[in-house]
């Protein structure tokens, strides 16, 4: 096996995980989200001489992510965020009150703008630094600290909103 | 740092040390502190959804598949020009035949066969097997498959005969390459000129029925209605 071949599969190996998720979250189709992962890593194969630096992968994967995700909406005008997608992911082992209280942050974090939801994606996902996210996402640093202050504020809102009919009636 | 940029540092990345260091000596900051550790692990605990089973291999899988494709394209670069060429031959000789039906009187369907075959000599260079799966691939596109091939088909591609899309193979004999066209005809236009038929160099044979025609020429001196049979009883059209 060639030394890029070796490259290529550890890359694949350490963040395909990663980046569907950040994929699923970010467009909220898991069909999609495969196929944006498929893309970005026959991307990365065919340039992957680029990549000098091997500590620089994840943020080169992530803007070539990005990147064919814009690529989705310059294809297709459809706005897949208003789609209803009450996202209910199979949490095998975990008991009912838990699978819902995930089920409401999942659905919770779908309704939150993309401009919010894409650095607290690359922040919690990705584990990105506030430094990695400003220069994925081409924003300065103290705009990237106010959206992610932005949306877990809307978050932690939403969700104590959500508190009392979560627990039924009480008498 | 203030409570305002506190609570802002804190939302933005509960896991900033400053901050930590900041909420040491304050009971109230350190419990809110902890609400939002525990907050942010219940979020990601939300977001760690299935990856879907076998998804690295279909990666790997795709980046093979691209890879072996961007390979087969390393040929000799004169092999590279021989599709173009003959591609280039074959238009140029329809094109030849369309002014000559479409100016002189209608050509027997035996004269032009043998035109066909002198004009076409590029399909008898062809030395690869060509399988009898891949002849019938062609062939189905006419409604037509082949039970057997009459020999070692070397060339299989589609040409116009007199008008009609057909396909034009060569198979080897122990009377040397060997030339079908099996056209497939509606009722209404029939090939015309049945029989067998020579030049100085070829003879040849034409065989029709309902649903088509098949042509076969060869060198001179060769038993082409025995061949021709072979090929017409395993044809079938459905």
């Amino acid at each position: 096996m060639t030394t890029k071949q070796k490259r290529y599969e550890a890359l694949v190996q350490v963040y395909h995980g990663e980046l569907y998720r950040f994929a699923y979250w970010l467009c909220q189709d898991p069909n999609i989200a495969e196929d944006l992962v498929q893309e970005t890593f026959l991307r990365a194969w065919r340039s992957l001489d680029s990549l000098q630096d091997e500590n620089a992968a994840k943020p080169w994967l992530l803007t070539i992510l990005r990147r064919e995700n814009a690529r989705r909406f310059e294809r297709k005008q459809f706005d897949y965020a208003d789609v209803d997608n009450d996202t209910l992911v199979d949490n095998t082992g975990v008991s009912l009150d838990d699978e819902m209280e995930q089920a409401v942050i999942q659905r919770q974090i779908n309704k939150l703008s993309v401009e919010y939801r894409e650095p607290l994606l690359l922040q919690v996902v990705m584990g990105c630094s506030g430094d990695e996210i400003a220069d994925i996402l081409e924003l300065n640093k103290n705009t990237v600290m106010t959206r992610l202050y932005r949306a877990r504020n809307q978050l932690k809102e939403a969700l104590t909103e959500r508190q009392e009919p979560l627990k039924g009636a009480q008498n | 740092m203030n409570e305002l940029e506190f609570r802002r540092r804190l939302f933005a990345d509960p896991n900033d040390k400053d901050v930590a260091q900041e909420a040491a000596n304050n009971a109230e900051q350190n419990a809110l502190l902890e609400e939002l550790k525990a907050f942010d692990a219940q979020l990601a605990k939300a977001l760690d959804v299935e990856v879907p089973a076998g998804l690295a291999e279909r990666i790997l899988a795709n980046q093979q598949a691209d890879n072996s494709h961007n390979n087969v394209v390393k040929k000799s670069w004169f092999r590279r020009y021989r599709t173009p060429f003959a591609t280039a031959a074959s238009a140029t000789f329809a094109l030849g035949l369309y002014f000559l039906s479409a100016t002189q009187a209608p050509l027997l369907a035996g004269d032009h066969a043998l035109a066909h075959v002198r004009h076409e000599q590029v399909a008898f260079e062809g030395k690869d097997e060509i399988a009898l799966q891949t002849v019938n691939d062609k062939l189905s596109l006419f409604g037509a498959r082949l039970e057997a091939l009459p020999g070692k088909v070397t060339y299989a591609t589609f040409c116009n005969f007199k008008g009609q899309k057909s396909l034009h193979l060569v198979f080897q004999s122990e009377h040397g390459p060997m030339t079908v066209f099996i056209v497939p005809l509606s009722g209404k236009n029939s090939l015309g000129g049945d029989g067998q038929f020579a030049d100085e160099r070829y003879n040849g044979v034409i065989e029709q029925d309902n649903h088509g025609a098949t042509v076969l020429v060869a060198n001179l001196g060769s038993p082409v209605v025995q061949y021709q049979k072979n090929v017409s009883n395993a044809l079938r059209w459905l």
